[in-house]
């Protein structure tokens, strides 16, 4: 599924003769119905919709992929700094993390937005400098029960480096804890992003599937389905796709661990 | 004891709100708009500009400035924030209360009729719920119900509506978008905890006691299913704020969510600022009330 996603929004926009012609703003043909020649029909400037679905899902992919990619390992530093830390550090850690869990997201990321107009480098970044805290809490907490377990005592007592330590005790073990957390991370990450960007903020032009929804909010007025319906769709295709990939990757790291947990 | 308890946890949210507003604060001041020129006008002459700065004291040092945004918040900002937030805190109420009847509900008919069709079906929608957009939901439930039915208006309701009747009716769709999108990441906790408490010793007491299941539901199961619901609801408040500033915006709504985006929009950072204080002061009291409710009702909680 993921990998049809991906294959649809870069290549398909290659491999189909979908280039500027149909793209191209067309007013003559606004909202025409799903036919042959326009498979999901046209939107409210006359452009053709499966041509805007294949481009719009670049940048929600791609960014959403980022974002989530440096929010894990940020998340999972403070994590595990907070774990192994002493008392000290890690109260302060977890107050910090509460400051960001009390606050929500949409407020750094509208003002921040409005600031710099729009641009994804600066909503990347403050996605992931806000989404990190949910990963904290759960690399702190299993780092927390990783602590007390005999093995690393044991690594301790030969002698093993810190580094060592963490490579090869607790990253193994708490690793399916962490490709979950990272997948719920990605829909929590890609929802923000949409949400911004539906409003008028967030994610700039080209469009993209959360820009197409206020574009054509017209068009669902007007009882015209098609111009609102396959965006919404592709971003449940998108997001079950990634927590099942996740819950897959989950149980083939740790069978006994996730067996439990669906119990 | 528990006035220990209070009294710091009021502290650390207060600690909260000002750590918040500051950096809103300083973000927003720091930044390189001249917001005099823009408040001046386009055809402002240089020295109406200077009259305009000096007159929100744009030459001040920066905490002389904060200071002066704190005098200003206390003397009315707050007031005028608090009006907007009202429309916010119905919707929020109203979506989080139906969001509780129909994930408790959903959740116990789930464990009653365990992998039956209802029970997968239920499992796998929140789990398409949950990963929609809430304002795609809501586009689905316009369609629907105001385009196609022709049932419901498309709208939320206005600051002033002609009558209670008017406002619940147009309250409808916005309130049912935010519960749905709410039950998706509440009802898989809900129905984990209603099993578990129907496999408690207590149940099984009360049942052994000849209790009919309904009494055994709401006595004994409801009561400790929705206890911690308390605290997960208060705790999930900031992600049910930001579906609200989606569906404010999808049905034209006013309130905090569409008066941040409209103050940012138009440079009015001022109001920007107070709005972020209350939106802050809106999540983090409701998680602590939450927090608090939690404690007073269950007597096995030890506060630390």
């Amino acid at each position: 599924m993921l990998v049809f996603l991906l294959l649809f929004s870069f290549a398909g926009p290659l491999l189909f003769s979908y280039s500027s012609g149909e793209t191209a703003i067309n007013v003559s043909q606004q909202f025409l119905p799903p036919s042959p020649s326009h498979l999901l029909g046209t939107n409210v400037l006359g452009q053709d919709e499966l041509a805007q679905m294949m481009i719009g899902g670049q940048a929600p992919i791609i960014t959403g992929f980022v974002a989530t990619f440096v929010a894990a390992i940020l998340g999972s530093a403070v994590g595990l700094v907070s774990g192994f830390g002493g008392d000290t550090l890690d109260s302060f850690l977890m107050r910090l993390t509460d400051i960001f869990l009390s606050i929500p997201q949409v407020v750094p990321i509208l003002l921040l937005d409005a600031l710099f107009q729009s641009s994804t480098r600066v909503l990347v970044t403050v996605v992931a400098l806000t989404s990190w805290p949910v990963m904290a809490r759960i690399v702190r907490a299993r780092t927390l029960v990783l602590r007390q377990m005999p093995f690393m005592e044991a690594a301790q007592a030969s002698g093993a480096r810190a580094l060592r330590i963490l490579w090869r005790h607790v990253m193994p073990n708490m690793l399916d804890d962490v490709i979950l957390a990272t997948t719920n991370l990605f829909v929590n990450v890609v929802l923000i992003m949409a949400i911004t960007t539906f409003v008028g903020l967030g994610l700039p032009p080209p469009w993209n599937w959360a820009t197409m929804f206020a574009a054509n909010l017209a068009g669902l007025f007007g009882g015209q389905w098609w111009t609102v319906f396959p965006p919404g769709i592709a971003f449940a295709v998108l997001m079950l796709s990634v927590s099942y990939l996740g819950e897959a990757v989950r149980q083939a790291l740790n069978p006994q661990r996730a067996r439990e947990a669906r119990q | 004891m528990i006035a220990v308890y209070v009294v710091r946890r009021l502290g650390e949210a207060a600690l909260t709100l000002v750590a918040v507003s500051l950096a809103a604060f300083a973000l927003l001041h720091l930044m390189p708009y001249n917001i005099a020129a823009i408040m001046a006008g386009p055809k402002a002459s240089p020295a109406q500009v200077a009259q305009v700065a000096a007159a929100i004291g744009q030459n001040l040092p920066l905490p002389l400035q904060f200071l002066r945004w704190l005098a200003q918040l206390v003397s009315g900002g707050v007031y005028l924030a608090a009006v907007q937030a009202m429309p916010t805190l119905e919707l929020l109420a109203l979506g989080s209360a139906l969001a509780l009847v129909l994930a408790v509900g959903l959740g116990w008919l789930q464990v009653r009729f365990p992998d039956s069709l209802l029970d997968r079906l239920a499992t796998t929608v929140a789990f398409v719920l949950y990963t929609v957009p809430s304002f795609w939901i809501g586009f689905i439930l316009i369609y629907f119900f105001a385009i196609d039915l022709l049932w419901l208006p498309a709208q939320g309701p206005s600051l002033n509506p002609a009558s209670q009747h008017q406002w619940l009716l147009y309250m409808i769709l916005p309130v049912v978008t935010l519960a749905l999108t709410t039950i998706a990441t509440w009802s898989t906790g809900v129905r984990g905890a209603i099993d578990e408490a129907l496999h408690s010793d207590y149940v099984r007491t009360a049942r052994a006691k000849g209790a009919s299941e309904r009494v055994v539901f709401r006595r004994h199961v409801l009561r400790n299913v929705l206890l911690p619901l308390i605290t997960t609801a208060g705790m999930s408040l900031p992600t049910l704020f930001n579906n609200v500033v989606a569906i404010e915006w999808l049905f034209s709504m006013q309130g905090l969510g569409s008066g941040l985006i409209n103050s940012l929009v138009a440079f009015d950072f001022g109001t920007a600022v107070d709005l972020v204080f209350v939106i802050g002061a809106v999540t983090v009291l409701g998680s602590l009330a939450a927090d608090l409710l939690y404690l007073m009702t269950d007597p096995r909680i030890q506060y630390r």
